[in-house]
């Protein structure tokens, strides 16, 4: 396992030798962003509000009686999704859809001697093919966090008044109430962490990929199983540091 | 020129190949011919500096590869073109972009002047009208012919190409054939094949080199290849009916 990390703590390292002129990493970056970004606009979104619906749900299931304030749904709606569901509960099923899509393509290039090409041609794969992907996993992963946010926030108040939860009114009160702008920050903040690891962890499982189509199948779930628990063990620190 | 001295190469402590040393020559079609399984791709990625051999000297035109530092070999690199057995073409780009990939990494060519050479190379191998097309909507035999014009495009010194006719039907593999000897006889190119496949060492082949269970058994000119005494090189060379008959049409010619 060390041995795993410290291989994979030089494969970051060599990302950054042997650079590629810049032109040819803006291309790749915008191509992998919407790749990895606007195609998973979708899911996200439908998870989102139905993740925000269920909190909703199971918060007000949990709070009945008459010492519970209406306004207190909408708070706990709003923090749950800013702090935890939207930057953590996303990234899982972002490394789900993007990391082993990743680590696939890698692995598949690796197995049909595209990334060898590429290194006979005297250019750095590592840094061609994965850089691009780290840069616009960062970029794009904290803007599907915030719109993950929006919508979860939003399917929590779509939920509450279709079933009279609470009125929309008291929602909405309990959504501006005693609103942290360092929350926002700490949800970037993590959503930046984990994007980085998402994209870093799956392309190294995939250029490290040998064999046939099996390896490249182990591949995709090594990138998925191992970006989930890099992902938690740092929600983890981050939250012990930050919060 | 290539040279190589005492090639070695252990994985998990298992020999592959044995102190293996040969030349291949500028403007020679050079093969390294031997069963599956018996060390060529391996010799070839270690010539190639994909795997660095366990032991060993390679050698480009007197400068020894194998000591130079990764920039030192990255210009070497940089006069190579290698065909691989698959092609090796990237999914995601058509034919044009997967033959222009060289030249966008180390030219300073225009896009106008990029595109003129990309439809000079596709016109070299005959494929004038694929320059749009996926690599998925090519046939194994139009790959290998991308293959070669991307190995092409950057004027290289050294061709390298690993079993270019595997997978092939005999027509379309005589064309790759003809094609990689036109190229290096045109451009004195020194090239080197990977295969198995007689009809391409009877063929084309000028050099042989003969690797059996990881050793080199035997290297010379190809007319001297059907003299050669050596009973693991004619049980390779002479294995399928039709080079029995070939070698019995021989003997009866002497």
């Amino acid at each position: 396992m060390i041995h795993d990390f410290g291989k994979y703590l030089l494969f970051i390292a060599a990302l950054f030798k042997n650079r590629l002129p810049f032109k040819i990493y803006y291309q790749q970056t915008i191509i992998e962003a919407m790749r990895i970004g606007i195609h998973s606009v979708g899911l996200i979104a439908f998870i989102a509000l139905f993740m925000g619906a269920v909190t909703a749900i199971q918060t007000a299931y949990n709070l009945q009686g008459p010492l519970f304030q209406n306004f207190l749904l909408g708070l706990i709606v709003r923090d749950m999704t800013i702090l935890e569901l939207a930057p953590t509960i996303t990234s899982l099923v972002f490394a789900g859809k993007v990391g082993s899509s990743m680590a696939g393509e890698i692995g598949t290039m690796r197995i049909t001697e595209q990334i060898d090409a590429l290194e006979i041609m005297g250019i750095n794969a590592k840094s061609y093919l994965v850089l691009p992907k780290i840069c616009a996993t960062i970029w794009m992963y904290p803007l599907l966090v915030i719109l993950s946010a929006f919508l979860s926030i939003y399917g929590g108040l779509l939920i509450s008044s279709f079933l009279n939860l609470v009125p929309k009114q008291d929602f909405i009160v309990g959504l501006r109430m005693h609103f942290s702008l360092y929350n926002i920050f700490f949800a970037l903040a993590k959503s930046c962490a984990f994007a980085f690891l998402i994209a870093s962890i799956a392309t190294y499982r995939g250029f490290y990929t040998f064999g046939g189509a099996l390896a490249v199948g182990k591949a995709s779930t090594q990138a998925v199983t191992h970006s989930c628990m890099a992902i938690l063990i740092t929600d983890y620190l981050l939250a012990q540091l930050l919060l | 020129m290539i040279t190589f001295q005492n090639i070695s190469q252990s994985f998990h402590n298992k020999t592959i190949l044995h102190n293996i040393s040969g030349q291949f020559y500028t403007g020679k079609i050079n093969m390294v011919i031997g069963k599956s399984g018996t060390g060529k791709s391996v010799l070839l990625k270690n010539i190639l500096g994909i795997i660095p051999p366990t032991q060993g000297k390679v050698f480009y035109d007197h400068q020894n590869f194998t000591a130079l530092t990764n920039k030192k070999k990255i210009l070497i690199k940089k006069k190579i073109g290698v065909l691989f057995q698959g092609g090796a073409l990237f999914d995601a780009k058509t034919v044009a972009e997967n033959v222009q990939l060289p030249l966008d990494f180390f030219t300073t060519m225009s896009t106008k002047e990029k595109k003129t050479r990309v439809a000079q190379c596709l016109s070299e191998v005959g494929l004038t009208h694929a320059h749009n097309k996926m690599p998925a909507a090519l046939s194994g035999g139009m790959k290998k012919r991308v293959g070669i014009a991307r190995a092409i495009i950057h004027h290289p010194s050294y061709l390298f190409c690993d079993e270019p006719n595997s997978g092939l039907d005999p027509q379309t593999a005589l064309i790759i054939d003809e094609l990689i000897q036109k190229i290096t006889h045109t451009y004195k190119i020194t090239t080197i094949i990977v295969t198995h496949d007689m009809q391409a060492v009877f063929g084309i082949g000028e050099h042989i080199l003969f690797l059996d269970q990881g050793k080199k058994i035997w290297e010379g000119a190809k007319k001297e290849l059907p003299n050669a005494k050596i009973p693991a090189l004619q049980a390779f060379l002479f294995a399928g009916q039709i080079m029995k008959t070939y070698q019995k049409n021989l003997m009866e010619s002497k």
